[in-house]
């Protein structure tokens, strides 16, 4: 390809014409541009400057925020949690020795109030809140305090996890076991210490 | 060869806390001698609680709040607790189990550091009982309760410092569960440490 001809059209580069020849329709061709007819308006706007700070935003949020507060205020001053007693399920061992539940000797054992997070029967955990609410009735009356009303069960309840929950059934398991077999080893010193009473009384 | 200052001083650091940690692992009682038992045995109660098992069930019992509040006085009297075992094994028949399984257990009960508490024999049912106690000064570090009698074999084995007197008071309170073994039950039912 000679540069010559590409740069000055000096020369021929019959490469180049070809191309040239072939892209012919497409060739620039200078004309006067175009008139703007007077009849159309054209009016310079003036941006004006924009305020730095708008109201809107702040506004919005602010809106939003009160709202959310006096929902949560109405909901909890209308709707009282309870808090329900639950007993701590034991859940007897899989592999066959059975362990009699807790609730059935009600009457001997002190309820552990547990909140229980089980999976098979899940069982909505509540947590006892005082929300003080002012609600203004009249302009011209005192504000009316709304309380929640406090569980009688001042100890929050306490959610076990499965692990945790297992862990200390385990444990339990055990020491029952140590208080039982200690119990053994009393009873049978004491028969034994009884036993050799009797003996000697006889054989005086 | 002759020894540097050092190095003697590192050996007889390192001979201390040997001696120490043997002393410390000798509460622990190895129950592998136990496998013939539960083989045989109707019904098998086996439980182990250590290391972060017993760390977790210590932070439930600190964390449980009861009226009476007997959760804090199991985790008062378990503070000190490093470890407990159980292995409960009853069988359907008399003189079902070797003794001489039995007796391997207490021969570790003969070692240096074991206390023997009590020792106690009963023709009823040829019941014998052995508790010992191991003491690291003036504190309990292990204790160890045997109990064989002609259709069952009980054996316990705390590390560490327990209260007993408290948890005999909690005995039947704190949801502690009754184990009742069914004697109908054909199959062989066991209770893993899982």
């Amino acid at each position: 390809m000679k540069q010559d001809y590409l740069w000055n059209k000096t020369g021929a580069d019959p490469e180049i014409e070809r191309l040239e020849n072939l892209l012919a329709a497409f060739r620039y061709r200078e004309t006067a541009a175009p008139v703007v007819p007077l009849e159309q308006n054209i009016v310079s706007i003036e941006t004006e400057p924009r305020s730095r700070f708008s109201f809107s935003l702040p506004l919005a949020f602010g809106a939003v925020a009160v709202s959310i507060a006096a929902s949560v205020v109405l909901f909890y001053s209308t709707h009282p949690v309870p808090v329900a007693d639950l007993t701590m399920a034991v859940a007897s061992p899989t592999t066959g020795v059975r362990t009699e539940s807790p609730v059935l000797h009600s009457e001997n054992f002190n309820e552990i109030k547990t909140a229980v997070n089980d999976d098979k029967n899940p069982q909505p955990t509540t947590v006892p809140r005082a929300a003080p609410a002012v609600h203004r009735v009249k302009r011209n009356t005192r504000p009316q305090i709304f309380t929640a009303r406090m569980s009688k069960d001042e100890n929050p309840p306490v959610v076990l996890s499965k692990e945790e929950k297992y862990a200390y059934r385990q444990l339990l398991l055990a020491l029952s076991i140590t208080n039982e077999k200690l119990r053994v080893v009393g009873d049978t010193i004491k028969r034994t210490h009884d036993e050799k009473d009797l003996n000697r009384s006889r054989n005086r | 060869m002759k020894l540097s200052n050092k190095t003697i001083f590192a050996g007889l650091l390192i001979a201390i806390f040997l001696a120490v940690g043997i002393h410390a692992q000798d509460a622990r009682l190895h129950f592998e001698k136990l496998n013939g038992l539960e083989l045989r045995a109707r019904d098998v109660v086996e439980v182990n609680v250590d290391g972060k098992l017993l760390d977790l069930a210590k932070r439930v019992s600190t964390k449980i709040n009861d009226k009476d509040g007997d959760a804090q006085k199991v985790a008062h009297a378990i503070s000190g607790l490093k470890g407990i075992y159980v292995r409960v094994y009853n069988f359907a028949n008399e003189n079902e189990y070797n003794m001489s399984d039995v007796d391997a257990i207490r021969s570790q009960l003969s070692s240096p550091g074991w206390e023997k508490l009590a020792n106690v024999r009963s023709k009823k049912n040829n019941q014998k009982v052995d508790v010992y106690t191991m003491f690291a000064g003036d504190v309990m570090s292990g204790l160890a309760v045997v109990i064989s009698e002609l259709k069952s074999v009980a054996l316990v084995n705390v590390i560490g410092t327990i209260d007993i007197e408290t948890l005999m008071e909690l005995s039947g309170k704190m949801n502690i569960p009754k184990i009742d073994v069914e004697h109908d039950s054909a199959k062989k039912p066991k209770n893993d440490k899982e």
